[in-house]
């Protein structure tokens, strides 16, 4: 009996501390005060993540997912309402997890009813491969799901786009090969080498405080009025040169 | 199959859980559930196991209603001897279900888990 009332007292004391920390947090949003927390209550966030395995995405994603979940819930959560934390961030878990699914595994949508028909030529592939022995052909499936050879191309092409291919993954089995590494970009050097050689000959062309304007407006970034204090002139006839320059460069352009 | 009636009982043990799942699934793809509802729902059956075994019953009665939508009668019957869980997962389960059902209902005597109910609309 003293026992019991012993864990009675025991159970009392810590859901109070669990309640003061809570309290706390939201008073200071102390970094320290959040990890202990999270860490507190991260079973949460395994638990949950773990329901929904084997849906397509994996665990370490998941959990993931639900981890930083739980972070917007403690966010959220207000101690004084008198709910339980596992209580009211457990339909945020699985809210964010439903979106991840709704939104990450399928990055470009397909309608419903094209999802439905690639997933019945996934059933006819593996029918036809167990059937055969060997892949089945785009003829094959077609004559199976009595459909045309172009729709079932269509169909694999939807299925294809479905999902987004990571820049980290690896092309080969060298340690090296991620995609990004071996995606290509535009060079502008070229371009660069001959936009410099333009400015240069422009430049060229211009008389001292046509060059001067130029200098302190875009090198030293100094306003209108600053440089026409600097010449000793007014604000207009520094704007009325810089478009004399504008001027002069478009026509060297042109040129 | 609107107004069907599917009555089960199976041992209160956990591994029967799977057998459970796949049962409802079966019946939700037959009432016209999308993928997601099926998973969701597999997910709800399980948890509802989950609830009701805690208290070591012998047998589970399950009931499901299939009309415009699904519906699960989840009953405990018997006592298995041994002592009762401890209330594994710290009520999770029901939060789960409550997150991926409608009308959740879970029905307690002395503080044991006797009945779960629920509702999933496709």
């Amino acid at each position: 009996m003293t026992n019991h009332i012993g864990d009675c007292m025991e159970q009392q004391r810590t859901i109070l501390t669990e309640q003061a920390l809570f309290e706390r947090y939201e008073q200071t949003h102390s970094e320290t005060l959040r990890n202990q927390i999270l860490e507190k209550y991260l079973y949460i966030a395994e638990i949950v993540a773990k329901k929904f395995v084997g849906r397509g995405v994996e665990y370490d994603d998941l959990f993931q997912v639900a981890s930083l979940a739980l972070v917007k819930a403690l966010d959220r959560f207000e101690a004084g309402r008198g709910v339980k934390f596992a209580s009211f961030a457990t339909p945020t878990l699985v809210g964010e997890i439903k979106n991840y699914f709704r939104d990450k595994t399928r990055m470009v949508r397909i309608s419903r009813r094209e999802s439905e028909m690639v997933r019945k030529m996934e059933e006819a592939k593996t029918e036809l491969t167990t059937k055969y022995g060997r892949g089945a052909t785009p003829e094959q499936m077609a004559e199976y799901m009595g459909l045309s050879v172009e729709r079932v191309l269509e169909l694999m092409e939807a299925q294809s786009v479905g999902y987004a291919t990571s820049l980290d993954s690896f092309v080969s089995m060298s340690e090296d090969s991620q995609l990004i590494k071996l995606v290509g970009s535009t060079d502008n050097a070229y371009e660069q080498i001959e936009d410099k050689d333009f400015l240069n000959y422009c430049f060229e062309h211009l008389n001292d405080v046509e060059k001067q304007v130029i200098e302190q407006r875009y090198g030293q970034d100094k306003s209108q009025r600053e440089v026409a204090a600097m010449l000793g002139v007014s604000q207009m006839y520094v704007s009325r040169i810089e478009r004399k320059i504008l001027v002069k460069f478009r026509n060297f352009y042109e040129k | 199959m609107s107004g069907d009636v599917i009555k089960l009982e199976f041992p209160a043990r956990a591994e029967y859980i799977l057998a459970v799942r796949l049962v409802v699934s079966a019946i939700a793809e037959r009432g016209g559930f999308g993928i997601e509802d099926i998973e969701d729902l597999k997910v709800a059956s399980a948890e509802a196991c989950i609830l009701l075994m805690d208290a070591s019953p012998e047998t589970l009665d399950i009931r499901i209603t299939v009309s415009e939508g699904i519906s699960l009668e989840l009953t405990a019957k018997g006592q298995r001897g041994g002592a009762a869980g401890e209330g594994s997962e710290e009520g999770l389960s029901q939060y789960l279900l409550e997150a991926l059902v409608d009308n959740c209902e879970i029905k307690e005597e002395d503080g044991v888990v006797k009945a779960v109910s629920f509702t999933k609309r496709p």
